[in-house]
């Protein structure tokens, strides 16, 4: 199964949400949707959900138009960052409907799971706290059994212990039951093991789409005295470099020099997916699809 | 088509639709049972007035608060369906047909039900205040005018809250402006009137006279329900979810 999104762009009013969006997700890996606030990674799950509509472009699952199309729609749960459940339903209830809606809804595994973070089941949804809501969502998106499972910033408000408990969750589901999940989030480092594929949105383009370990070995950090580095780096390919104080750390695209042909002073490293990211955001151009 | 699950949505909306309704006609009969006790326990005779206060209505006229209840279900109902079954894998094709099978079935329910309580004083006049005996062999029409008033009713209330609902804040402004204008001034009736001078007048007379046979009635409500129906298709088609 393959949901694939071909040219989709969405606009808000002025704002180019999505600007010419290609992708695909395959089957049964993990993908790690990255952006900053705004970048259009919300946007694009809604899209794919058929919450929002695009204004150019096709979605499909495996050929199939996604569009209002219940059957395909149903391969697919999000966890949403915004509450679309009715003002007066509880909890127990939403379970119920969930189960109602999804054929391969685990309503046993959803009410284990609600004793075991402590979610009250008999509460109306509005009056969770943001943890809890988040808790709520979890519990439902692990429940769900479909082919896809789309977490839009799953672990909002979550404290530290909540946060592991549900990364392991997820583990556990995924080798149970192996199935494409795409984590949409900022916190990078925290999914940093998790992810397979990489896809870096920003303002509404996707600039990176690859698989995780491939992005980071195209590049390496160096860092050291600053007229070093900027000796170092001159004619080379750099993705980014900062300063702090004398030093200064520079990312850079191609495979990492051996230590020995370093000039003294120097450090290569092995850049990781947050340093990866970060560097990439401030880089000012985008670089098209990969 | 082929690709519609109406199935749980249906049932989703039938659900709560009668829990809607156990409320309602919970507080509806509290509301009967404590006029009928205030009316026995004060002495007094239906149909007489006490220092002003007129007590003739004491048997609670049900059927327009039902239609009252129908229109807000109407509203409040479509915005709510469409969060959650696009939440839920369900598209907006589904989530129309299942509001238009819901409001039907609705309108056959609650058809049936008043049509049967119109048929009550017939059997136990000495209750009802009214006292007019309703022909048994109007029954089915009665029935069938009563779904055309719930399904216009649901229909309406849903492209209301539609047509709300899709348009931005200067949109719903615009529309509660000129809505307000047609309804307060009755804009087209003094337009139309205008232009049409006498035979505008003749035209709605006509109209009137067609629609005192309640099968004209009855056609003309459906037509109406149909009309908002298809309306509410084409605003429902591209109704995005709404933070």
């Amino acid at each position: 199964m393959t949901i694939d999104i071909q040219n989709i762009s969405k606009r808000f009013g002025q704002t180019q949400a999505l600007d010419n969006i290609s992708l695909k997700f395959g089957q049964k890996k993990i993908y790690g949707l990255l952006g900053n606030n705004g970048a259009g990674k919300s946007t694009l799950l809604n899209i794919i959900t058929g919450r929002y509509l695009t204004d150019d472009g096709i979605l499909t699952l495996d050929g199939e138009p996604l569009k209002d199309n219940d059957k395909a729609l149903n391969q697919i749960y999000m966890l949403s960052e915004k509450d679309y459940y009715p003002e007066t339903m509880k909890v127990k209830d939403a379970i119920r409907w969930a189960s109602v809606f999804y054929p391969d809804f685990d309503e046993k595994l959803a009410l284990k799971l609600t004793e075991k973070f402590g979610l009250p089941v008999k509460k109306k949804i509005p009056s969770l706290s943001t943890g809890y809501k988040s808790i709520f969502k979890i519990v439902i998106a692990l429940s769900a059994n479909t082919p896809f499972l789309l977490l839009d910033e799953p672990v909002l408000g979550l404290d530290a212990g909540h946060r592991d408990m549900f990364y392991k969750l997820l583990i556990e589901r995924y080798s149970e039951n192996p199935c494409t999940i795409v984590i949409s989030t900022h916190l990078i480092a925290e999914v940093e093991g998790l992810v397979e594929h990489c896809m870096i949105i920003k303002d509404g383009r996707i600039i990176k789409d690859a698989p995780c370990e491939d992005l980071l070995n195209r590049g390496y950090s160096i860092s050291g005295p600053a007229a070093l580095i900027d000796d170092y780096i001159k004619g080379k390919d750099i993705i980014s470099s900062s300063n702090l104080g004398g030093l200064k750390t520079a990312c850079l695209n191609g495979a990492m020099p051996n230590p020995e042909n370093l000039p003294v002073g120097l450090e290569a490293g092995k850049m990781n997916l947050q340093e990866y990211f970060i560097q990439l955001m401030k880089e000012g151009e985008v670089k098209g699809n990969e | 088509m082929n690709n519609m699950r109406l199935k749980p949505a249906l049932r989703y909306q039938l659900e709560y639709m009668l829990e809607a309704s156990v409320d309602f006609f919970g507080v509806i009969i509290l509301i009967i049972i404590g006029l009928r006790l205030l009316a026995f326990f004060a002495g007094v005779n239906v149909g007489v007035s006490i220092d002003g206060v007129i007590l003739n209505n004491i048997n609670f006229n049900v059927g327009v608060p039902t239609v009252i209840m129908v229109f807000i279900v109407g509203i409040a109902g479509i915005r709510e369906d469409i969060k959650m079954f696009l939440q839920h894998g369900i598209g907006r094709y589904t989530t129309y047909f299942s509001t238009l099978l819901g409001s039907l079935i609705t309108g056959v329910v609650y058809g049936l039900m008043f049509s049967l309580i119109d048929l009550i004083p017939n059997y136990w006049p000495a209750f009802f205040v009214r006292g007019s005996v309703v022909p048994v062999e109007g029954f089915f029409m009665s029935w069938f005018l009563n779904i055309g008033i719930f399904f216009f009713t649901w229909q309406l209330g849903t492209v209301i809250s539609l047509i709300y609902y899709r348009l931005n804040r200067m949109g719903q402004i615009i529309f509660s402006v000129a809505a307000g204008g047609i309804i307060l001034f009755g804009v087209p009736n003094i337009v139309v009137r205008h232009v049409l001078r006498d035979g505008f007048d003749a035209f709605m007379e006509a109209v009137s006279n067609a629609l005192v046979n309640p099968a004209n009635l009855t056609l003309f409500v459906f037509l109406i329900g149909v009309l908002a129906a298809a309306f509410n298709f084409m605003l429902i088609r591209r109704a995005e979810v709404k933070e």
